[in-house]
């Protein structure tokens, strides 16, 4: 490199530099004076906008259209009130629709720190919850081949061989059913936690800047 | 005229470096999850008035016996946490109350609805605490968890009696901006709720952490 070039170059490291110790200072200031009249500085007030934008990105990805339409299906496949192939279609429309929800989350504009945080969180939690709902329809899956397989009829002219296949194919098929479940309530596990903590670190650095809290139940 | 444009792609390449590091903050799920757990350890520290035990160090038969009585809340409160899509019931109602082509006679059969659920889930709240309360709890941390779910239930059951008082109201036709006002004072007590059920969540999870156990379920405490 010449010594021309190598100057050029140090001029704009030296731009930039300045620039950015410049915005930090600006951002601190800001900061200091609003603390001083015990109003939200605009960081804090960005910060509040990126908070809510991710709290309306996740309920319009699913939060609010279809975990709780998932979860009370859930609820009622487990007590027997609802079939399995039912609750299948349940799983797939809530799959459906966080996949969108994550392309969402992913898109959605955020400039603090904080903000930048909660989406990571949320991002994981929400990359984690598609991973269960893809094994929770392969879990089901399994179920539904299990039932339909235990309910075709054996006759007497069925030999040995066939009745010893079946048992091993519904053998076969609970224990893909419980690997499934397991992968499942692994991933569910994972991005319940990630949720919880985004909502965590959200109301936390929202109460550090003295600002009202977003809705308790804005990360379901 | 040959420097120019080497000083230009010089410029471009230090910001495309600033920005890759600005950018490189919003990678690290681990960093995230650190803040995270720091922003609510402060939480948990403040709620507990400086009542810390964390600095103990706990024997194989405390951690037994420190997650039995974790566990044995959960159980407590397991009916609670399982009716938690009654919000799904009455925001559903809110929302119909908040539409204007929500026909009358759909909002009073919903408004029925919500009634019966609520009366259930009275019952489920005046079980549940001193369930909750008869825990025998002998550490900070476990005492800790089962205030706040008594504060959970407590905020429930207020929440309730005040969505009645809003359902009275849509009843009465009392007009819409009292309705929406005692919707959001349900809607704070509901809050204040949730809030309690994750605070304990993770009371529970970093206490167990601590301890040597493996994490109870998330959604044991709604």
């Amino acid at each position: 490199m010449t010594k021309g070039r190598f100057s050029s170059a140090l001029a704009v490291m030296a731009i930039v530099a300045a620039a950015l110790v410049a915005a930090v200072s600006l951002s601190t200031v800001d900061q200091a004076s609003a603390r001083e009249t015990n109003s939200p500085s605009a960081s804090e007030r960005e910060m509040r906008r990126d908070l809510d934008r991710l709290a309306d990105a996740w309920s319009l990805g699913g939060g609010r259209f279809g975990y709780p339409f998932w979860e009370k299906a859930m609820q009622r496949w487990r007590a027997g009130e609802q079939s399995t192939a039912m609750f299948r279609e349940y799983v797939t429309g809530y799959r459906d629709l966080l996949r969108a929800g994550c392309k969402l989350l992913r898109a959605t504009d955020i400039s603090s720190t904080s903000g930048r945080d909660v989406r990571t969180l949320l991002v994981d939690s929400c990359d984690r919850r598609l991973d269960a709902l893809g094994a929770q329809q392969q879990w089901l899956d399994a179920l539904v081949d299990k039932a339909a397989q235990a309910g075709s009829r054996l006759d007497a002219r069925t030999d040995d061989e066939a009745i010893a296949k079946r048992a091993q194919d519904l053998r076969d098929l609970q224990e893909e059913a419980t690997r499934q479940e397991a992968k499942y309530t692994e991933a569910i596990e994972s991005s319940y936690r990630d949720a919880r903590l985004a909502m965590d670190l959200a109301q936390h650095e929202l109460d550090q800047a003295s600002m009202q809290r977003i809705p308790e139940d804005a990360f379901v | 005229m040959l420097r120019f444009p080497t000083t230009a792609m010089l410029a471009l390449l230090v910001l495309c470096a600033t920005m890759l590091a600005a950018c490189g903050d919003d990678q690290s799920l681990e960093s995230a999850r650190k803040r995270a757990d720091d922003a609510a350890r402060q939480q948990v520290d403040a709620d507990a008035n400086g009542q810390d035990e964390t600095a103990d160090i706990v024997t194989p038969r405390q951690a037994a016996r420190i997650g039995r009585e974790l566990d044995d809340l959960a159980k407590a409160f397991a009916p609670v946490s399982a009716r938690i899509n009654f919000l799904v019931t009455a925001e559903t109602l809110r929302e119909d109350a908040v539409q204007s082509d929500t026909s009358k006679a759909a909002e009073l059969e919903r408004t029925g609805a919500v009634r019966l659920e609520a009366r259930r889930l009275r019952t489920v709240l005046a079980d549940a605490r001193p369930a909750v309360a008869n825990v025998e709890t002998s550490g900070t941390t476990a005492r800790n968890v089962q205030q706040l779910l008594l504060a959970a239930i407590d905020a429930r059951a207020r929440s309730l009696q005040l969505l009645e008082s809003t359902l009275d109201g849509i009843a009465a036709k009392v007009g819409d901006s009292i309705v929406d006002e005692r919707f959001a004072r349900y809607r704070a007590a509901w809050e204040e709720s949730v809030r309690s059920t994750r605070d304990a969540t993770t009371v529970v999870q970093e206490e167990r952490a601590r301890i040597g156990l493996e994490p109870a379920l998330e959604e044991d405490l709604r």
